[in-house]
C-alpha cells in the first residue's frame, strides 16, 4: 500500500551559505534511488516535508525548479527553537535526510500561464519564487509567460539570498528586475529603498498580469494596497501562506484555517480566497 | 440481510467464538469506570454501562502510534515500515454516537490521499454497536444529526430486548457472524422500534442545529469568544475524550542510534499546537483555540464532509474539570447578537 508517511530517502550534495552570518543556508538534495527520482513530479509553489530521522519533520518551500533536473533545493533559516531546522543545519554534503511530497498547490494552479508575471519578493521568503523564476525563464516555458517582472528586497545587501541567481538574472533582457535593499553598504550600488515604493514607482502593469507575492508580514501589508491601486484584482493577487503542519495531506488539523487546510488547498491562495477566510495565519 | 436474534443466555457462547478469531474489544469494568478494552475470556465484559470512558477511536487512531522504526547506523538511515497485525479485530458493544463519529473520521481519513495506518487497522475491524436505550443526562445525539439507535459507521447494531438481542446487520463483512441465527419475528422488530422510541423521546434538543452553520460564518468576530474560553485550563481532555477530535503530532523518539516515528494525539487546546518555529503563534490565547475548535466541529467539517465533528456524547461535558458544557456553548452563540 502507498504510504504517504514514509519518507522518501536523499543525499545531500551540497550546502551554499546564502548569508555571511550562516543563519541561511540552501541544501541540495539528491535522490538515493532513480525511481523516486521518476516519480517526484512537481510544480514552483509547492512543498515537501524535510524528514530527519531522530528530529523529526518540518514543511520546507521547494526552492528548485522541476527544470532543474536531478536535484531538489530547500533553502532553510535557522531559528533558535526550531528543532529540525536547527538539526538540518548541523548537517554535511554526504549525509542521508528524507522527504515527503511534493505537497500543495502551485502558483500555475493560479491561472498565471500566458500572461504577464509580477513576482515580488522580500528576504529569505523568496524560495518559492526562485522556483517559479527559475522555472518561468527556462527556453522551455519563457514563450508561456508575457512580461516577467521581478521585484526582490532585503534589509541590506548581504540578506539578499539567491546572488548567483540575481547576478545571471541581471543580464537577461528578457525579464526586468528591480533589487533594492533597506539600507546599503559601502559597496552597494543598486536601489535602496523598501518594496512598496519600488512597487509603486516601477508600476508594472496590472493588464493581463499576476503579482506572486511573497515575504515578510509587513511588506505583504504595504504592498498589496499599492497592487490594488495599479488596478490588479484580487483574483489575480497571489500569496503563499505559513503554517505548522505535520503530515502534510489535509489530516492532522493544525494547519486548518476556515474551511481550508493550507497543506492541501494551498500554500497558494489568491487575495479574492484570502479575503473570504479567517485572519489567523 | 434480515434482522437477527440472539437469545439473552448464548450470548457469551457467541462472543467466545468471536474471541477464538478475532481480537475482541469491548466494555470493560476497571477501577477507573467502564472502558473500551481489550477482552481475553467473556468474564471481563460489563454489559451495564451507558457510556465508556473512553471512545473507541483509540482502536482505529490509537493515542501513540508507531510509523516506522529506524536505525541510523553508519548513515544508512534505514526504514523498517511497521508490519500489518494478521488477527482482525472486533469492537463489541460500541454506542451509536461513536459509531457515527468513525463515519465522520472515514472521511478525514479515508477520502482524498488515504491514510495507510488508519485504512489499515479499519480494513481489520469490525465494529458491533450496541444501542443505547437509557442515554445519560449529558447525552445529546440528537441534537447533532444522531440517534441512540443509528447504523452510521458500525457493521452492525444490536438491541436488546427482554429476551434477546435484535440484530441489525449493516454490511456485508458481518454477515457471517449471523447465519447461523434465527430471523427476528414481527414482535421483534415492534419490541425494538418501542425502545428505540422511547430512547429517542427521552432526549430532548438541546440546542437547534440548523441554524448552527449559518451563524458560525458570520461568528468570526463574535464578542462572545472572549468569554466562553476564560475557565479554560487548557488541559485538552474534552479532545482527548472525544469520539471526533483527530488531530494529531508526528515526533521521533530515539534512543541511541535507534528509534521510530510515533504519532500521537494532539490538542487544539494546547498553545504550541499552531507555534510555528520562528515563535509566531496563529492562535495566540485559548480564546482562538476554542473558536477554532467549536468552528472545525461545527463549521468546517461540516463543509467539508457533510458531518459535525460532535456526536453528542457528552464526555466533554462530563469531565471537563472546570465544568466547561459545550451544549451551553452552542446555545450561547445561537443565542448572541
Amino acid at each position: 500500500m502507498n504510504n504517504p508517511y514514509l519518507p522518501i530517502p536523499m543525499i545531500i550534495k551540497n550546502i551554499t551559505d546564502e548569508t555571511t552570518v550562516k543563519d541561511i543556508k540552501t541544501f541540495e538534495l539528491a535522490f538515493l534511488n532513480k525511481e523516486d527520482e521518476k516519480n517526484f513530479s512537481y510544480l514552483p509553489g509547492q512543498f515537501a516535508e524535510i524528514s530527519i530521522l531522530g528530529s523529526g519533520e518540518a514543511p520546507i518551500g521547494i526552492a528548485s525548479s522541476p527544470t532543474e533536473k536531478e536535484i531538489l533545493k530547500f533553502t532553510v533559516k535557522w531559528y533558535e527553537k526550531g528543532v529540525v531546522t536547527n538539526a538540518l543545519h548541523n548537517l554535511f554534503v554526504g549525509d542521508k535526510i528524507g522527504i515527503r511530497g511534493p505537497f500543495g498547490n502551485s502558483f500555475e494552479s493560479k491561472n498565471i500561464k500566458n500572461k504577464s508575471v509580477v513576482v515580488i519578493g522580500g528576504g529569505f521568503a523568496f524560495t518559492t519564487l526562485r522556483s517559479l523564476t527559475t522555472y518561468m525563464i527556462h527556453s522551455h516555458n519563457r514563450n508561456k509567460f508575457e512580461n516577467i517582472t521581478i521585484i526582490y528586497g532585503a534589509r541590506s545587501p548581504d540578506d539578499l539570498i539567491y546572488k548567483k541567481e540575481l547576478k545571471e538574472w541581471a543580464e537577461r533582457d528578457d525579464i526586468k528586475l528591480y533589487v533594492t535593499v533597506d539600507k546599503g553598504d559601502k559597496d552597494w550600488k543598486g536601489r535602496e529603498g523598501f518594496v512598496p515604493t519600488v512597487v509603486e514607482e516601477v508600476a508594472p502593469s496590472a493588464q493581463e498580469a499576476s503579482a506572486i507575492i511573497c515575504g515578510p508580514p509587513i511588506m505583504i501589508k504595504f504592498t498589496i494596497p499599492k497592487l490594488v491601486e495599479l488596478g490588479f484584482s484580487p483574483e489575480n493577487i497571489l500569496n503563499s501562506l505559513e503554517m505548522r503542519m505535520k503530515c502534510g495531506i489535509g489530516k492532522c488539523g493544525r494547519c486548518n484555517i476556515g474551511n481550508k487546510y493550507v497543506c492541501k488547498d494551498g500554500p497558494i491562495f489568491s487575495l479574492a480566497e484570502l479575503n473570504d477566510l479567517p485572519k489567523e495565519y | 440481510m434480515k434482522s437477527k436474534v440472539l437469545a439473552k443466555k448464548d450470548l457469551l457462547k457467541f462472543i467466545n467464538k468471536l474471541i477464538k478469531e478475532y481480537d475482541v474489544f469491548a466494555p470493560v469494568k476497571k477501577e477507573e469506570g467502564i472502558v473500551f478494552s481489550k477482552i481475553d475470556k467473556t468474564d471481563d465484559m460489563c454489559l451495564s454501562y451507558s457510556n465508556t470512558k473512553n471512545s473507541v477511536k483509540e482502536f482505529l487512531l490509537p493515542q501513540s502510534e508507531k510509523l516506522f522504526r529506524f536505525a541510523k547506523k553508519e548513515n544508512t538511515n534505514e526504514i523498517t515500515d511497521l508490519k500489518e497485525k494478521k488477527r482482525r479485530s472486533l469492537l463489541f458493544g460500541v454506542r451509536p454516537c461513536d459509531g457515527k463519529a468513525i463515519a465522520m473520521l472515514d472521511k478525514v481519513f479515508l477520502e482524498n490521499i488515504p491514510d495507510a495506518y488508519y485504512k489499515r487497522r479499519r480494513k481489520n475491524t469490525l465494529i458491533i454497536g450496541m444501542a443505547c436505550d437509557t442515554p445519560l443526562q449529558t447525552c445529546f445525539c440528537t441534537s447533532v444529526e444522531g440517534g441512540p439507535f443509528s447504523i452510521e459507521g458500525l457493521d452492525a447494531l444490536f438491541v436488546e430486548l427482554k429476551e434477546n438481542y435484535f440484530i441489525i446487520p449493516v454490511t456485508k463483512q458481518c454477515e457471517k457472524l449471523f447465519v447461523h441465527l434465527d430471523n427476528a419475528s414481527q414482535e421483534d422488530i415492534k419490541e425494538a422500534e418501542k425502545l428505540k422510541k422511547n430512547a429517542e423521546k427521552r432526549l430532548k434538543p438541546v440546542f437547534e442545529i440548523k441554524d448552527i452553520k449559518e451563524k458560525l460564518d458570520g461568528a468570526f468576530d463574535n464578542p462572545i469568544w472572549e468569554e466562553i474560553h476564560e475557565k479554560c485550563i487548557k488541559c485538552g481532555i474534552c479532545t482527548y475524550l472525544c469520539p471526533a477530535c483527530h488531530c494529531f503530532d508526528i515526533q521521533d523518539e530515539t534512543v541511541g542510534e535507534e528509534g521510530c516515528r510515533v504519532r500521537n494525539w494532539d490538542s487544539c487546546m494546547f498553545p504550541k499546537f499552531t507555534m510555528h518555529a520562528s515563535s509566531h503563534n496563529p492562535r495566540a490565547t485559548q480564546k482562538e483555540r476554542w473558536r477554532q475548535r467549536i468552528m472545525h466541529k461545527f463549521n468546517y467539517l461540516r463543509e467539508n464532509t457533510g458531518m459535525y465533528g460532535c456526536v453528542g456524547c457528552g464526555r466533554c461535558v462530563e469531565y471537563c474539570p472546570v465544568n466547561l458544557d459545550i451544549r451551553k456553548v452552542i446555545r450561547d452563540i445561537l443565542e448572541s447578537k
